[in-house]
């Protein structure tokens, strides 16, 4: 039986959740704690009285009848009077409601409100992304505090303080207008995306991805699709994360160092995955309305329909670089263009842009400048230059897979010069 | 719920032009639609200010704020509101929004 509880609170569990912050007016930490208190119940009472028809309705009623029992004990504050006016309205409505079929609709807008309000801009970025894998993506607050190698009291208190201020500043629990969707819901795509990047980049790390990570992002990505099908950017990002993610088994050697692009063995990329990365980003193109990941998406599919990198139409992809800028002017795509047009039109006009980039000193500390431009000055054959260029990356970089491949690369580099010598 | 808006900007010496304070009379006019005004001021410039605090029972009196820093509180508003979305559209549509920085603070309830 706690087996059974379990599979309903993995199954439905965020779900509920949703549905029960939208009853309590959008209080998080009340919400949390009656469906804890409801779980409880329901190890205690399904034994006995044995299993209900609709597990998942039974436990949004008992959490609610908690909720009010909790607000009755201490409704010495206004606001709390209000979230029990409600509660008890909703009490009352129920039975139609559960009766009525209605429940997986308002449960689907439950969801939005809840992905809308984790990743509202009024809470710190690292509590949105807390906040969205705790209540949307349903992870526990050890496995969170685990991914961002912090301690689990940590985790805790963050999202404690989150949901503080959810409370006290009252952050609306709704989808946001139309005049304020754009940024909101750039809001909600970068933290998807950063999710996504700390699995897969993880800083600091031994292992060079934390692969949970990319699948929650994927998947949160996945249920915004469906609730916002018209949105081409939420298409874009879900494209782009496919298609980086295609290359999951291909970025490592068996050996665990890391492989660039060029080096990869194409064969082990994810057919699956990059034939429908590739359908969204077209699909998402054809609404022409670009923005910044439908480029980086689209910048991806032309990657991973070339069969190999010296095939690959780096024009292409140089122009759709200069288009990202006009969304994204930052330092990184610039840096990201003048690889791409090293590529493109031979080394040196590469080298000229990054060039430009040291000059103005706009990345220091970004490991990922000196490392490219150690790569253009290697295919220029400017070897000793290459060298110091991979040595001022490694003072840098503090990843241990990302090191140990700038250390084969200078050691190639100089076997490579004194093989000739 | 209550919010203040404190608004913070770089201080002027010069008095506001017409067409500014047709903004700031175009804004309480716009304001008054979604939400209500409790209370709300300009402030003379921080040059005017003296601060007071007691240390030991002893009265310490000095001039000006603590903070040197370029952008000064300059004026707040206190609005009764639906949610913090309204206020942030709100704090938004303020005339100095453009140019310095509007802080949103919920006001404390006790009853």
């Amino acid at each position: 039986m706690p087996r059974l509880v379990e599979k309903v609170a993995a199954d439905h569990g965020t779900r509920i959740v949703a549905t029960l912050i939208g009853a309590c007016g959008g209080d998080f930490q009340l919400a949390e704690d009656a469906f804890q208190e409801a779980l409880l119940a329901a190890l205690e009472h399904w034994p006995t009285d044995g299993v209900p028809r609709q597990p998942d309705a039974w436990l949004i009623t008992t959490a609610r009848r908690k909720a009010i029992d909790q607000l009755r004990r201490d409704q010495t504050l206004a606001r709390k009077r209000e979230q029990l006016e409600r509660l008890l309205g909703l009490e009352q409505a129920s039975v139609q409601v559960e009766s009525g079929g209605r429940a997986e609709e308002t449960l689907e807008d439950d969801r939005l409100r809840l992905i809308f309000t984790c990743c509202h801009p009024a809470l710190a970025v690292e509590a949105q992304i807390a906040l969205t894998l705790r209540t949307v993506a349903g992870l526990d607050t050890v496995e969170i505090a685990r991914a961002f190698l912090v301690s689990p009291d940590t985790m805790a208190k963050r999202l404690t303080r989150a949901r503080s201020k959810i409370r006290d500043a009252r952050i609306p629990y709704q989808v946001p207008a139309d005049h304020q969707l754009p940024d909101r819901l750039t809001s909600v795509l970068t933290v998807i995306y950063l999710v996504f990047n700390e699995g897969y980049l993880s800083v600091n790390s031994e292992s060079l991805m934390r692969t949970e990570l990319c699948d929650e992002a994927i998947r949160v990505a996945r249920l915004l699709l469906a609730l916002m099908p018209d949105e081409p950017e939420v298409r874009g990002l879900l494209a782009l994360m496919l298609l980086i993610d295609s290359r999951r088994s291909a970025r490592t050697s068996i050996e665990g160092d890391l492989q660039t692009l060029e080096q990869q063995d194409r064969s082990l990329w994810d057919s699956d995955k990059i034939d429908e990365g590739v359908t969204l980003v077209e699909g998402a193109l054809r609404l022409r309305r670009p923005g910044p990941f439908q480029l980086q998406a689209a910048i991806a599919a032309v990657h991973a329909e070339s069969a190999s990198s010296g095939e690959t139409d780096w024009t292409q992809i140089a122009l759709l670089y200069g288009q990202l800028l006009r969304f994204q002017p930052s330092p990184v795509v610039e840096l990201n263009r003048a690889a791409v047009v090293g590529m493109a039109c031979g080394p040196e006009q590469g080298l000229r842009l990054m060039d430009e980039l040291m000059a103005a000193n706009v990345l220091p500390d970004y490991y990922l400048l000196p490392a490219a431009r150690a790569e253009l000055l290697r295919r220029a054959g400017r070897r000793p230059e290459a060298a110091a260029s991979y040595r001022q990356a490694l003072g840098m970089c503090s990843n241990a897979v990302e090191r140990r491949y700038l250390e084969r690369r200078l050691r190639e580099l100089t076997e490579e010069h004194a093989g000739r010598d | 719920m209550k919010y203040m808006l404190l608004l913070f900007n770089e201080e002027s010496a010069e008095p506001p032009a017409p067409s500014e304070m047709a903004a700031w009379q175009a804004f309480g006019e716009g304001a008054a639609k979604v939400a209500t005004q409790i209370a709300g001021a300009a402030l003379q410039p921080s040059a005017t200010a003296t601060v007071v605090s007691v240390r030991d029972g002893k009265r310490i009196t000095t001039d000006g704020p603590f903070v040197e820093t370029k952008e000064q509180l300059g004026g707040y508003y206190v609005f009764d509101c639906e949610n913090l979305d309204v206020a942030l559209d709100l704090a938004a549509k303020i005339p100095w929004a453009p140019t310095g920085h509007i802080e949103v603070r919920p006001l404390m309830e006790f009853d």
